[in-house]
Parts: structure tokens; C-alpha cells; sequence
């Protein structure tokens, strides 16, 4: 019988199973598209977003985050009248948001209020829509913007996350 | 003006119909007892459009649920496919339908057993 601590693997196999609880302790994350206004490449936003959400939880947190104990990601592509009713539920305030991040790992995104804010900034929309994603996976981790500090900490980080996912290959 | 007052003691029916009554007929119950009394309950299914979140309000509204149970459905409805939000009397199990379609959600009534 192995009690704690006293059963030894041999390394390799210790290194496979390690490898296999990292990746089966990943949470699966995926874009779906609610939305018929702006056409969207979904492929391509999936495709960052895992690379997104692994270099979110590359940065350790003090406690288990919502990003941490959550086993799929939903970011959900919405209309600015569906994103404007979500935020009247859920903030009680009127007229559409960028973008919505909820515990249960949903993270919605009204792509018009995105196209709009790409034009005002100078951005695609496929970065803006990819800043957002990182956005709601930072909140997930346990980042806050309510105030300016931790809000600048929150940009530096999302940042730090776009370089990293839109480099990595 | 008295005089034309027609009275009568004879209760008018005595004439209305025939002088002798069939024996009445009953008819067998379709419902045994035990059907009527099953409860109803209410079925929540998955759908791909609305929000954990909102399901999780939606509950707690409708149901008055607090969150920890509310989630607990929210999580049966979404792992499962569905959940069985409540049961009881037919009657306020076909409100509180009425009231999750108002909300949009799929919800539909089925009786139990």
C-alpha cells in the first residue's frame, strides 16, 4: 500500500503525469458568435484566446482565482442591444459596454460597441476585440480596475498579455 | 287587482318533469386518485444563448432561491442538459413556467413519476 509521501515514481513517469494534470487542470475556452451585425473571424479569436488564457494563468495570484478553478471559458460575441439589456440586469445602467466579464466564466463582448471604439482609437477591430478578451481573463484572475492603481496595473498586464499571446506561435 | 293573482301551494316543478327518476348513472373516474395527486414539475432545459449568470438571476427571481441553490440548478441545467427546478401543484407549476418563458428561458412542465 503507498501511503502519503512515501511512494516514489520513477521520474518519467512522475513527468507524465505531472504534464497530464497541467493540461487536464487547463480550462477549454470558446468564442461564440451571438451576434449577425459585423462579421468576425472566429478562428482566429479562439485561436488567440487560448494562447490569451495560458498566459493568464502563467501569472500567479496570492489566492485560486475564478480563471483558476473554472474548467471552460465562454466569450460570447453579442449585439450592442443584447450587451445594453445585460447591462441594465446585471449594472442596472443604461446604453451598451465593450465588454461584460461574469464568475461563471462567461465573458461577453458587444463586437458594434468594439467597432466603434476601434475607429475612435485607431485600432482593428481584431485587436480591440482581442484586447477585450484579455481584459475579462484578467478580471477572472483577480484583477480589478475600480480604482486608478489597480487599474493601471490591469493595463500593464493586459499589455504585457497581448505581446505575449500575439507573439507566441 | 288581487282577485288576478294566481297562487299556488304546488311547488311547479312536481309538474315539470317525468313522475319517476331514472336511477342516476356514474360514471367510472378516468383519474384514479393517485394521479391527481402526482406532482408537476418544472423542467428547465439547456439552451446556448442565455448567460449562466442571468439563469442564476433568473432562479433566484422566480424561485426566490438563494444563490448557492440557484447556481447549483443553473450548474445541473447547464452540465446535463436539465433540471428540475420545483414540483407541486399543477397550477402554480404552470405560472412559474409562463414566468421563465417570460424570461426566455426553456422551460416546460412535466408530471412527475
Amino acid at each position: 500500500m503507498c501511503g502519503r509521501g512515501s511512494c516514489q515514481l520513477p521520474l518519467q513517469l512522475a513527468n507524465s503525469m505531472r504534464s497530464n494534470l497541467e493540461s487536464a487542470a487547463l480550462p477549454q475556452i470558446a468564442v461564440r458568435n451571438l451576434q449577425r451585425t459585423v462579421p468576425v473571424s472566429i478562428a482566429d479569436l479562439e485561436q488567440f484566446a487560448a494562447k490569451a488564457l495560458r498566459a493568464c494563468l502563467r501569472l500567479r495570484q496570492r489566492k485560486p482565482t475564478d480563471l483558476t478553478r473554472l474548467s471552460e471559458i465562454f466569450v460570447l460575441l453579442v449585439s450592442d442591444r443584447r450587451m445594453a439589456l445585460l447591462h441594465r440586469q446585471f449594472l442596472n445602467q443604461t446604453g451598451p459596454t465593450d465588454v461584460l466579464t461574469f464568475q461563471h466564466g462567461e465573458i461577453a463582448i458587444s463586437v458594434e460597441t468594439a467597432r466603434r471604439h476601434a475607429r475612435t482609437f485607431g485600432n482593428s477591430l481584431a485587436r480591440e476585440l482581442r484586447l477585450y478578451i484579455v481584459h475579462g481573463l484578467l478580471h477572472l484572475h483577480g484583477f480589478d480596475d475600480r480604482n486608478s492603481i489597480d487599474a493601471r496595473k490591469m493595463e500593464r498586464m493586459q499589455k504585457r498579455i497581448l505581446t505575449a499571446a500575439n507573439a507566441r506561435r | 287587482m288581487d282577485k288576478d293573482v294566481a297562487i299556488t301551494t304546488f311547488p311547479i316543478w312536481k309538474n315539470a318533469g317525468p313522475s319517476t327518476i331514472d336511477k342516476p348513472t356514474i360514471e367510472k373516474e378516468t383519474r384514479s386518485k393517485e394521479d391527481l395527486d402526482l406532482p408537476w414539475q418544472v423542467v428547465v432545459h439547456n439552451d446556448p444563448v442565455n448567460l449562466m449568470s442571468y439563469v442564476t438571476m433568473v432562479f433566484q427571481r422566480v424561485f426566490g432561491y438563494p444563490r448557492e441553490k440557484a447556481e447549483r440548478h443553473m450548474l445541473e441545467v447547464h452540465h446535463n442538459g436539465r433540471s428540475i427546478l420545483w414540483s407541486g401543484m399543477r397550477e402554480r407549476a404552470e405560472l412559474y413556467v409562463q414566468q421563465l418563458h417570460g424570461y426566455l428561458l426553456l422551460a416546460t412542465l412535466e408530471k412527475a413519476g
